[in-house]
């Protein structure tokens, strides 16, 4: 089938990310960010990436050390973006769904980062930055991890786009839209999200939690247009802890897709345990 | 390149191993052993039966495979049978999934995940079977993702079969590598030297035994002692427990590497002294 395009596909020649120099933290890893120390107000921008030496067509970020015990679980980063590489940001990506992040540290936290993939065209010269809001009243430091790939060898191999449309979000809460898992057995009904105002070639999902007193449990969760999952989408899994953490398994790389404007974008969901679980936010978020 | 067809590939078939009812304690995923004897292959389990398409891109994700206080090297062989039963024969072999943590109800966990661009046809059945430098029968999970049918083939490359490099399947490791400390990265070494043209590449990273100093790592890969162009650095980072995350191994690391291509680790980890060495390894798809 594919084997008689190019060895390699796009062939990325360029990348750039956040673990530079030579000196690896042991506490933890990436760009640390504060929220403010008022519920759901934006905490203060920082930079991730610097000036970008050349074009990039692919954003990957993750995210870690989001979450709180016993406190509202909601966290909510925008994406900032220097077009002339200083820091007078505007937003490039608003609004992802990043809380209930466990730490990636050397002090037992070894996991639960949260990933997103987009591919997204960011102008050489360009930095990066990243604010969040929180739905508590106190101040959190979360971690960010990015990394930019560009100038690929065979560019006709990698669509990207230039902006991304956000879905689902309920800004004023630091929430996505709430969703109630079914209980074990079967899925819940399709929900929609958002309705698409552009053309999608790629989506990104996310999930986060809404309770502070998190039960233990095992969700899957698809995406769906039409009452129906989407063609060659992966199916999602979340783990709760009572700690109020969340791993996520299967949001792997860009959902690549050609979604028109005007499409519903919807989710179901199915939890481990015998009565319906918890609600969880949801958002989308479509790169066009 | 935005002349590129809108939205890439666009697969418009994907199959997982997360059906049926979920499980807190399973995670829904595959559940395989260790043989019962250090470093012998356990039993297949199969992972899909007879595919009703064809796939180029497999996405393979390991949890649970690490062991607090004991031996951590683990190799996981990804089995087919074309015609959809269960005559297995090895098509990747050797990925390092030891010292992963769980990934289940109550846990954090951080998977191991490969990204392999690669062509499997329809109606062929895969399964997964481990070897550990643990005795007895230490579990690990596993989970996958298959995706095939693209609207736009042209936008994707798989190759159809991949070899692994730096490989000790005698000790359940792969190869040695003490990273430099804090400062200063060690220096490029050699993993291994491909013997086919590789369109793609993965590099896997464990720990392997059982006395893990905590600690943060970086991580590169590398061809002629520089960085391969487009490739990520990796942070892992490693605790007591012997649990190893790992953060930035999260795509196909494409790359048009000739066969004869020695490929090359450094790493550097937050200690001042002493780093501990984790294991290295790569796969690259041809």
């Amino acid at each position: 089938m594919s084997l008689a395009i190019p060895h390699g596909g796009p062939g990325f020649t360029f990348e750039a990310d956040v673990f530079s120099g030579a000196a690896p933290p042991a506490a933890v890893g990436g760009v640390a960010f504060t929220t403010a120390a008022s519920a759901n107000v934006d905490g203060t921008a920082v930079t991730v990436l610097s000036a970008l030496a050349r074009d990039a067509c692919y954003l990957v970020l993750s995210f870690a050390q989001t979450s709180g015990i016993g406190v509202p679980p909601q966290v909510m980063a925008d994406i900032l973006i220097d077009p002339a590489g200083g820091t007078s940001w505007s937003s490039l990506i608003d609004d992802l769904l990043v809380g209930s992040a466990g730490n990636l540290n050397s002090s037992g936290g070894t996991g639960a980062n949260l990933y997103f993939h987009f591919p997204l065209w960011i102008p050489a010269g360009a930095s990066i930055g990243v604010q969040a809001r929180r739905a508590h009243t106190t101040a959190l430091t979360g971690q960010i991890q990015a990394w930019v790939y560009g100038e690929p060898k065979r560019p006709d191999q990698w669509w990207c786009g230039q902006k991304v449309e956000s879905l689902g979000i309920n800004a004023a809460s630091s929430s996505g839209t709430g969703h109630v898992p079914a209980a074990v057995g079967a899925f819940s009904t399709w929900a929609t999200i958002g309705t698409s105002t552009k053309r999608y070639g790629a989506l990104q999902f996310s999930v986060g939690g809404t309770d502070s007193n998190s039960l233990n449990g095992v969700t899957y969760w698809q995406m769906g247009v039409g009452g129906e999952q989407i063609p060659g989408t992966p199916t999602v899994l979340t783990a709760t802890t009572t700690a109020e953490t969340m791993s996520r398994s299967g949001c792997h790389q860009p959902i690549w897709c050609d979604l028109p404007s005007g499409t519903a974008i919807q989710t179901r969901a199915q939890g481990s345990s015998a009565s319906p679980g918890e609600s969880h936010d949801v958002a989308f978020y479509g790169v066009y | 390149m935005l002349t590129a067809p809108y939205g890439g590939p666009g697969f418009t078939f994907a199959v997982d191993t997360f059906t049926g009812a979920p499980s807190a304690a399973t995670s829904g995923t595959v559940q395989i052993s260790g043989p019962g004897t250090a470093n012998v292959d356990g039993t297949e389990v199969q992972l899909f039966s007879a595919l009703a398409r064809d796939v180029c891109y497999v996405v393979i994700a390991a949890s649970d495979a690490f062991v607090s206080g004991g031996n951590n090297g683990a190799l996981l062989d990804l089995m087919i049978d074309p015609a959809g039963g269960t005559s297995w024969s090895s098509f990747v072999d050797d990925l390092l999934i030891g010292s992963t943590p769980n990934l289940t109800a109550g846990t954090i966990g951080h998977e191991t995940v490969y990204h392999l661009p690669l062509w499997i046809p329809a109606g062929a059945s895969l399964a997964v079977r481990m070897r550990h430098r643990a005795s007895g029968t230490p579990d690990a999970r596993v989970g996958a993702w298959l995706y095939g049918e693209p609207a736009h083939p042209q936008l994707w490359w798989c190759g159809q079969r991949v070899e692994s490099l730096g490989i000790n399947a005698g000790t359940s490791q792969g190869t040695s590598h003490t990273p430099g400390t804090t400062g200063a990265y060690s220096s490029w070494a050699t993993i291994g030297t491909s013997t086919r043209r590789y369109g793609a590449l993965q590099m896997g990273i464990q720990y392997p035994a059982a006395t893990l100093a905590a600690q943060g790592y970086y991580w590169q890969m590398g061809v002629g002692g520089e960085k391969l162009p487009g490739s990520p650095t990796i942070f892992a980072a490693a605790s007591t427990t012997e649990a190893l995350g790992k953060n930035g191994l999260c795509q196909p690391i494409w790359c048009d590497l000739p066969s004869g291509t020695a490929i090359q680790t450094r790493g550097v980890s937050s200690l001042a002294s002493s780093p501990t060495a984790l294991d290295v390894a790569f796969y690259g798809v041809y």
